[in-house]
């Protein structure tokens, strides 16, 4: 049976990685609390609860009814190819939005995640996207007055003119 | 002023046009993302938080209340109609609403439900006009240690009636607490655990952590399974009055359920969804039919329908009063009114008046337009459900992505957003609840700013926390569940050790 380790030894690793960097700074006393105090008692707590999960999850993997029902949610099935191309879309727009321009990002985003999602032809996905950057435009950076990256369309805008 | 002359001053101004007009936003927006599954007010409020930041604090205190007890009424709507839950406290109305509606009684028990959340709605309103001034006048007298005990019990009652694990739900809380430590220590101003990065010496906002876990990761969850569409059948409400035996039958569970819900509300966490199995539990054993319920019992409608609404106004209470946010969506418009410049506290009421009355008022009439919306155009809202989700998705996706940024201009914040979203989308595969993360978030620069004004007050003695009547009280409390619960469990155990020796 599988078990999930992932999650506590994560978080474990978290709360280690908060407990050293807790050590740079000042942790003080109970009547001078310094700034690493409050962070060092929950970093330890989140330690010792992990390690909890941890040996919990090894010693009542085949009893404990809880764990085989997030194991079954654990396994529900997902098309991983669609996840993946999900979040390389977005780490790509978070790269890229101030470089190429915000909107023409959103743009692009929009068109890649309505292909995702099943859109089926590149002619109402590229509708959708200029429909959303449109829109997008109007009301946050037209009437809300928000700013946003232009980008190499800033370039290509003082070049025009 | 006495509390009608407020009321009437309230009503004055929530019938301007302006305030009327976010009113009705946020309760359609509301019906709207409850008839919606999937789509639940807390990823329509956090996506909405990339728009506040041009709104005043009462537009944005009345959009995110009208979409937050608006999504109560609208949950129940495919629950009945359907046997689809648009909403998690809708779930419970689906065993009778279902079955009436197998019968011929759809429109009866869209009547009584809308009709019961109504008087649930102005219930709540009305105990929270009562309540919130003298509550907010009763915190003055808190000082830091009342207000820790009060936050951290508030966690950890949070932890213990938590869905799923409560180790889990605990790890939840401890990983949000830690994460809003990152940023400037309250107090000193000191930098701590900026990791080198500029952009977090403010520390990590909670807008795009909340647009992240409610929003990507509900994206991502709904793209990449392989779900069943949602098969939407037209229905006709030929019979929208419920009988006369329908209608004396639900008079009790919805006062009943109005009243419970109003003080589930208050308990941290996700008190709504709780409210409504207590409702469900209460009217079975008190009816003198209880084979009934699962068959299309009217009372199996009313009482959690009446109960999910009365917890949704009861939860203001503990943000306008004591400005602690004790439910997921609470925090949410804690935020919202955090980035307008509105700090809810106990002298929220008294600074702001104008405010909190208007509201008040706006609730009443929310209520009133959230009665029009439920009824006669029922059939509309569920027509909603035809919105394919191939392209409903990848909107929400991409406002997510132009809202987080428009609130600070910090492509941090972008970064932030998809990492939430996508460890939302692990976390909640894995069996990990959000709500206690998101008020974790909320409350962890709270709860060490008290920590250390009570440590430095008492001169390091933690007995500041049980010498002092009110915060001693406060830390009781966990005590007295765990009480009961052990009392429960040593009844339950005698009972059926009694049913075996006969």
């Amino acid at each position: 049976m599988k078990r999930d380790a992932l999650t506590p030894v994560s978080l474990f690793s978290i709360s280690i990685i908060f407990i050293v960097y807790s050590l740079k700074y000042k942790i003080g006393s109970l009547n001078a609390p310094g700034v690493s105090f409050f962070p060092i008692v929950s970093a330890a707590g989140l330690a010792g609860l992990s390690l909890v999960l941890f040996w919990k999850d090894i010693r009542s993997a085949q009893k404990e009814r809880q764990s085989q029902v997030i194991l079954e949610s654990a396994r529900e099935p997902i098309q991983g190819g669609k996840l993946w191309a999900l979040i390389a879309v977005m780490v790509l727009f978070a790269l890229l939005h101030s470089v190429l321009g915000f909107w023409l990002c959103v743009f692009a985003a929009m068109v890649a995640f309505q292909r995702i999602a099943g859109v089926s032809t590149w002619r109402w996905s590229l509708l959708g996207g200029g429909a959303t950057m449109a829109i997008g435009y109007l009301v946050f950076e037209h009437w809300m007055g928000a700013h946003f990256p232009e980008g190499v369309l800033e370039t290509v805008g003082s070049w025009l003119s | 002023m006495d509390v009608m002359g407020n009321i009437i001053f309230g009503f004055s101004q929530a019938l301007s046009a302006d305030n009327l007009l976010f009113t009705i936003a946020g309760v359609t927006l509301g019906t709207l993302v409850g008839v919606l599954p999937g789509i639940g007010p807390m990823g329509a409020m956090s996506l909405l938080l990339g728009v506040t930041f041009g709104m005043t604090p009462m537009q944005t205190l009345l959009l995110f209340s009208g979409i937050y007890y608006g999504s109560m009424y609208g949950g129940s709507t495919t629950s009945i109609l359907l046997n689809v839950p648009g909403e998690s406290t809708s779930v419970i109305t689906c065993i009778d609403g279902y079955k009436m509606t197998q019968r011929g009684r759809a429109g009866a028990a869209l009547f009584i439900a809308a009709a019961g959340s109504f008087v649930a709605g102005t219930v709540s309103v009305i105990g929270l006009m009562l309540f919130a001034p003298p509550l907010a006048e009763f915190a003055l007298r808190f000082g830091s240690p009342e207000y820790f005990a009060l936050t951290g019990v508030g966690l950890i009652v949070l932890t213990s009636i938590s869905s799923g694990s409560k180790l889990k739900a605990a790890l939840m809380v401890l990983l949000g607490i830690l994460i809003s430590t990152i940023g400037m220590a309250p107090g000193s101003g000191d930098q701590r655990f900026t990791f080198g990065i500029l952009a977090l010496s403010q520390g990590v906002d909670f807008v795009p952590v909340a647009m992240g876990i409610f929003g990507i990761t509900e994206v991502i969850d709904a793209i990449v399974k392989k779900a069943e569409s949602v098969s939407v059948k037209s229905v006709r409400l030929r019979e929208l009055l419920p009988n006369r035996e329908e209608f004396r039958r639900s008079i009790g569970p919805t006062f009943r359920g109005s009243i419970l819900g109003f003080f589930i509300g208050l308990i941290p966490g996700p008190a709504a969804v709780i409210s409504t199995f207590a409702s469900y539990a209460m009217e079975k054993k008190i009816s003198k039919h209880p084979e009934e319920f699962g068959n299309g019992a009217i009372e199996g409608v009313a009482g959690p329908e009446s109960a999910n609404n009365s917890a949704a106004g009861g939860a203001f209470l503990p943000l306008m009063a004591l400005g602690i946010p004790f439910a997921p969506p609470m925090a949410l418009l804690l935020s919202a009114l955090l980035i307008t410049g509105i700090n809810p506290g106990p002298t929220f009421i008294q600074d702001h008046p104008d405010i909190f009355w208007v509201f008040v008022a706006s609730m009443y009439m929310g209520n009133v337009l959230l009665l029009v919306l439920n009824l006669p155009l029922v059939g509309i809202f569920v027509s909603v459900l035809r919105t394919p989700e191939r392209i409903l998705m990848p909107v929400v996706a991409v406002l997510c992505l132009i809202g987080v940024y428009a609130v600070n201009s910090s492509s941090v914040d972008i970064w932030v957003l998809i990492i939430s979203g996508v460890c939302g989308f692990f976390l909640r595969r894995r069996g990990y609840d959000f709500a206690p993360l998101v008020l974790a978030i909320v409350l962890g620069p709270k709860l060490e700013s008290y920590l250390i004004e009570s440590l430095s007050m008492s001169g390091g003695d933690l007995s500041i926390f049980v010498s002092r009547p009110i915060s001693s009280t406060i830390l009781l409390i966990p005590f007295v569940l765990i009480a009961f619960k052990l009392l429960a469990l040593a009844f339950r155990k005698a009972t059926v050790r009694g049913v075996q020796e006969t």
